[in-house]
């Protein structure tokens, strides 16, 4: 009796240990990196009612992350109770670290009935190991669901083989398990691979088959609620072979795979994180593991779960010959995939699963989705061999039990005492939010119902590192609040909204701020979310922007964009529509574009199909820019000296386009730092020279006298000419670089003309250099930089050139020239960071060990900024779109009401949101019209004919899924309750 | 204490004699056939189409008992536990190159044992 209860007691402890995780950590989150715990949990949660989330990034399908729900909704009850955010995470962590625990207690209950204080051991292998570490440091919801699932799931299936469980109580399970368990189809792979372990497990108590398919039944139905949408994007979105990327990830396989040998993999440490390194013995990520690699006893007790499993199936009862081969089968599967692409095994799951096996792109992460397949195998081996044990040795096996969980607690130190967060690093998990987050948060609460427009994000590092301590791959506003916003995407880096962006912070950056209000007016954002708390390298925002509206909140600001200009609603109709050639470069010509236009893809198939459309539309062309080009092909070229051996020349730049239509074009030339460059805009066309007449100039543009152009290809030169960033690099007034490093330095004179000799006897670390700094150096910019050399003896010459700021080097680029005795052309291009920061240039003479030393020469060392302004060539429209007048209403992030009038012809609706087939137009006054893509990223409908007044509403239609999935899920809840109750209702009557 | 210890390699050393006259000639077959191996290694025989290494060689030695000695379930498992003690010695050692190389052959083991118990479950005649 006193045993039981002594039992409860340290399973009662063990449930707590997340306790201890905060203990003399008061008002602290554990937060930050993949960890999204949400500072608003009931904004979190409705988020998960729809299948679209419109706050990141201009909407994107969330169907996956519509499994989420049961587990964010224990987050949202002690919100409702109006508990701290701390306290309502500790019992989030609580819950879930206990459920585990008890899943792995009760299977042992039912697989050693009659050993208590193996149970407990059974449940602290499997709730506490390293596999776990990387689990509750980031709340995987998927990992901590699938790792739930699987004894629970095994023990409703022994329970009904073994008739220990009526079958109404095993329906009832199952449903409220299947709730549980319901995280794990945020990652669908987590989901199949829990059904195979069913699906294995219910084979090997094949005497009730028949209850485990209505127990999975039970499963599916009510997991309807995320099994249908995801299902359906799954389907629809991915192909069976690769598109890992479609749903926002990236294809990391084979770096996952790196150290998961089977060495490591059997003693549970494949975390890839685990083996990163800054320098030879400082982790970079996991303090910790060092100990784990290194310490002998740490190193030994990794050898130990293993051992025993192994040794049971050497000494066991016979009557453990099922599980022992479950346990088996459940091992080698487990070693095989979490092995992932690792040799020897690795070849064949590549060339077999990854390049023949359909959807198998979704198990990403090997080594984390099949881990836990091993560690149930542990626990349960572990088990048979010490029950074996006790039958003959009851003594020692109470001191063995005793030995390996007092062993594995401390072996799991990081886990037990919070170390999983690294709160000795730089970037650990233990966040104090200021108080101006939650400042900011009821503000933003109390926006986001009536948001005018999206919030743009700034600065736009892909990773948002705060000096407080919280880094994210999203934006915190996501964290706080369900406003709208825009901002740097760490995956999906390729989509057209992402190119979008790029341009648009590269403007704002720059202070192109006309080009930067058209570009977020396309999409739809009225306001830039400051954080001047962020650690960043990008330069801070132009002071024009902070003289706009601002909403203050400690160190971060809300600023409105354009502070004159009618930012477009979501819903608008266009008055200019202009075609774009090539279509590829479009965000360039959106820049361009007003509030008012709208920039289509002469391309695309459904356009096509509506000439009217086209007919009347403006063209816009994008020229390319002959330095840019160079720059291109130069950075895409294969490592050679011939692309560097050459002379460049950037006094002339060509612009090459291409005209489809014939008729009256305007060059409309970019003004930004225009005045760096000396232009003369007496030019050539197509080889025949013209005087270029500005027109007019608005703050971003020159806009040049119309030309009739043919179609066809076309050519515009013009002189440009840019002052030479280095100062004295001819060597004609003499020593005007630093020296690095002792050696000669002469200025020689050779038939009039002065150059550099360099003679470096023995000198190393620095290599002796003249250096030079970049004159009113511009970080924007990419530089040609080139000079003259030639190597008289030793070591080659080298260019080493070093962009750093106040506290380190940013770049470091080295040219290492070839070996040539005569004078000789090199130029090579530089594109620096864009951040306050400078440039130098090292014309180095190397050391070498021969005793003679090097001599090198240099001379004309020069460099230039590239002329980057883009060109435009613009065909005015024939005639205006019509624009009626539109109002909606946000209904839902999937639906959204509209109210048309004025329609007296035909007309453009555009939904700035991102672009999808199902999104629906759905109308009972009008036809189903043409749907296409507008301004690269958003949806158009093109209404030919219609009333002066209609409505019609937007719908995302995957969000049907959900509902069903849902009305699916609360039916199946139901009838398992009631189910239950009438059998209870029948056994006592 | 020794004199127990003593007498039980006594009867140890009288149990593997007897088994190993019992099957003197499967033992001589056995170490040919893996002497034979090394030597077709060696010299590159098969090679480029089936290369001998050293894996299937293992391989080869885990599975020609089963059929040379009617090795069951648990052999094979006595050789994975064995594995698995020299991959922890070698890793104690922090050679874990040579570790990693052995973890493979206790992942061999492991399979061949699994396959071997389901046999024998299945075909058991309890």
């Amino acid at each position: 009796m006193i045993m039981k209860h002594f039992i409860k007691a340290i399973l009662v402890i063990l449930c707590l240990v997340p306790v201890i995780w905060f203990v003399g950590r008061p008002g602290i989150l554990i937060n930050g990196s993949d960890t999204n715990f949400p500072l608003d949990p009931i904004g979190w949660f409705n988020r998960r009612m729809y299948v679209w989330n419109a706050t990141s990034n201009a909407g994107v399908d969330f169907s996956a992350s519509t499994a989420g729900s049961v587990f964010h909704l224990v987050q949202v009850l002690p919100t409702l109770l109006a508990q701290p955010l701390q306290t309502t995470e500790m019992l989030s962590l609580i819950f879930w670290f206990s459920a585990i625990l008890l899943a792995a207690y009760f299977l042992a209950k039912t697989l050693f009935p009659n050993n208590p204080i193996l149970q407990t051991l059974f449940a602290s292998l499997y709730a506490i190991n390293p596999y776990m570490f990387n689990t509750w440091e980031n709340a995987k919801v998927s990992n901590i669901s699938f790792v739930l699932s699987l004894p629970i799931f095994l023990n409703i299936i022994i329970s009904l083989n073994q008739n220990r469980i009526s079958l109404a109580k095993g329906i009832l399970l199952s449903t409220l398990s299947g709730l549980l368990i319901s995280g794990a189809g945020i990652n669908p792979a987590y989901f199949i691979i829990f059904s195979v372990f069913f699906w294995l497990s219910s084979a090997f108590y094949l005497k009730s088959i028949h209850k485990s398919v209505l127990v999975f039944l039970i499963i599916l139905l009510v997991n309807a609620f995320w099994i249908l949408p995801t299902t359906n994007f799954v389907l629809t979105n991915i192909g069976p072979f690769g598109g890992l990327d479609k749903i926002g990830y990236t294809n990391w396989i084979d770096s996952l795979s790196k150290n998961t040998s089977f060495y490591n993999v059997l003693r549970l440490q494949g975390a890839w994180d685990w083996y990163e390194f800054d320098v030879p013995g400082k982790p970079t990520y996991i303090p910790y593991a060092v100990n784990y690699f290194y310490r002998f006893p740490f190193i030994a007790f990794s050898l130990v779960l293993p051992f025993f499993s192994f040794m049971a199936y050497i000494f066991h009862e016979k009557k453990n010959r099922i599980n022992l081969l479950l346990s088996g089968t459940l091992l080698i599967i487990g070693l095989f995939m979490a092995s992932g692409t690792h040799p020897p095994t690795g070849v064949i799951f590549r060339r077999l699963l990854m390049n023949h096996l359909p959807f198998f792109s979704l198990f990403r992460s090997p080594w984390y989705i099949f881990t836990p397949l091993i560690i149930l195998a542990y626990a349960i081996l572990t088990g048979i061999f010490i029950d074996k044990l006790k039958s003959k040795f009851n003594k020692i096996s109470r001191v063995l039990i005793s030995s390996l969980f007092l062993g594995n607690l401390i072996y799991c130190y990081p886990l037990i005492t919070g170390r999983i967060f690294r709160p000795s690093m730089p970037d650990n998990f233990y966040i104090r939010f200021p108080s101006y987050v939650f400042e900011a948060q009821k503000w933003l609460k109390s926006i986001e119902n009536n948001q005018l427009g999206r919030i743009l994000s700034y600065p736009p590092d892909e990773i948002e590192r705060f000096k407080w301590g919280y880094n994210g791959i999203d934006s915190i506003l996501s964290l706080l609040s369900s406003v709208e916003v825009v901002f740097s995407p760490l995956n999906g880096t390729a989509t057209p909204t992402s190119s979008i962006l790029k341009e648009l912070y590269y403007r704002l950056a720059s202070g192109d701020l006309e080009l930067a209000e058209n570009l977020a007016n396309k999409l739809n954002t009225v306001a830039i979310f400051e954080k001047n708390d962020q650690r960043t390298l990008y330069p801070a925002l132009p002071s024009a922007i902070n003289k706009n509206e601002v909403k203050v909140f400690d160190r971060w600001s809300f600023i409105t964009i354009a502070k004159n200009k009618e930012v477009k609603p979501k819903i608008f109709s266009p008055k200019t529509i202009y075609f774009g050639y090539p279509f590829i470069s479009g965000e360039k010509m959106l820049a361009y574009l007003g509030g008012d236009d709208v920039y289509l893809n002469p391309e695309d198939s459904v356009i096509g199909e509506i000439p009217t459309l086209y007919k009347d539309s403006a063209k816009i062309v994008l020229a390319e820019n002959s330095q840019v080009r160079d720059l291109v092909d130069y950075e895409r070229a294969k490592a050679g000296l011939e692309i560097k051996l050459v002379d460049r020349n950037l006094n002339k730049v060509n612009y090459k386009f291409v005209i489809e239509e014939d008729g009256e074009y305007e060059p409309i030339l970019e003004k930004s730092k225009l005045d760096r460059y000396k232009i003369s805009y007496s030019a050539m066309i197509d080889s025949q020279d013209i005087n270029l007449e500005v027109q007019k100039s608005s703050a971003s543009y020159l806009f040049f006298q119309s030309l009739m152009l043919k179609k066809g290809w076309h050519n515009l030169t013009l002189d440009v000419q840019s002052k030479n960033a280095i100062e004295g690099g001819d060597f004609d007034l003499g020593e005007k670089f630093n020296r690095v490093n002792e050696a000669s330095y002469m200025i020689q004179n050779e038939n009039g003309n002065r150059y550099l000799e360099i003679v470096n006897k023995d000198k190393t670390a620095p290599d002796p250099a003249a250096a030079f700094q970049l004159v009113d150096f511009d970080s924007s910019l990419p530089y040609l930089i080139k000079a003259k050399y030639k190597k008289i003896y030793g070591g080659n010459a080298k260019f080493e050139v070093t962009q750093s700021n106040k506290l380190t080097a940013l770049i470091y680029q080295k040219e290492d020239l070839p070996e040539l005795p005569e004078w000789t052309n090199y130029s090579f291009y530089f594109r620096p960071i864009f951040t306050d920061s400078i440039v130098n240039i090292n014309l180095t003479a190397p050391f070498v060990s021969n005793g003679f030393g090097t001599k090198v020469v240099y001379d004309d060392l020069e460099a230039y900024p590239l002329f980057t302004n883009n060109l435009l060539l613009v065909k005015k429209a024939q005639k205006e779109h019509l624009q009626p007048t539109i109002k909606f209403t946000k209904v839902s992030p999937v639906l959204y009401d509209v109210a048309v009038s004025g329609a007296t012809g035909p007309h453009t609706i555009v939904f700035s949101e991102n672009y999808s087939p199902n999104w629906q137009f759905q109308s009972q006054d009008i036809n189903q019209p043409a749907h296409f893509t507008a301004n690269m990223y958003a949806n158009a409908w093109f209404i030919e004919t219609s009333p002066n007044d209609y409505k019609f509403r937007l719908y995302y239609k995957p969000q049907t899924w959900r509902y069903l999935g849902l009305v699916i899920s609360i039916i199946t809840l139901c009838a398992a309750i009631s189910y239950f109750i009438y059998e209870k209702h029948i056994q006592k009557s | 204490m020794l004199p127990s210890l003593i007498s039980f390699m006594k009867n140890t050393y009288k149990r593997v004699d007897k088994w190993a006259s019992h099957h003197h000639l499967n033992l001589i077959i056995y170490n040919l056939l893996i002497t034979l191996m090394f030597l077709l290694r060696s010299a590159g025989y098969f090679n480029p189409y089936l290369p001998i290494s050293v894996n299937l060689i293992m391989i080869f030695a885990l599975v020609s008992p089963i059929f040379l000695f009617r090795a069951n379930f648990k052999t094979i498992f006595v050789a994975t536990t064995f594995f698995w003690m020299f991959t922890g010695f070698l890793g104690i050692l922090k050679v874990n190159i040579w570790a990693e190389r052995t973890a493979i052959y206790v992942f061999e083991s492991l399979v061949l044992g699994v396959i071997l118990l389901a046999w024998e479950t299945i075909f058991s005649k309890e």
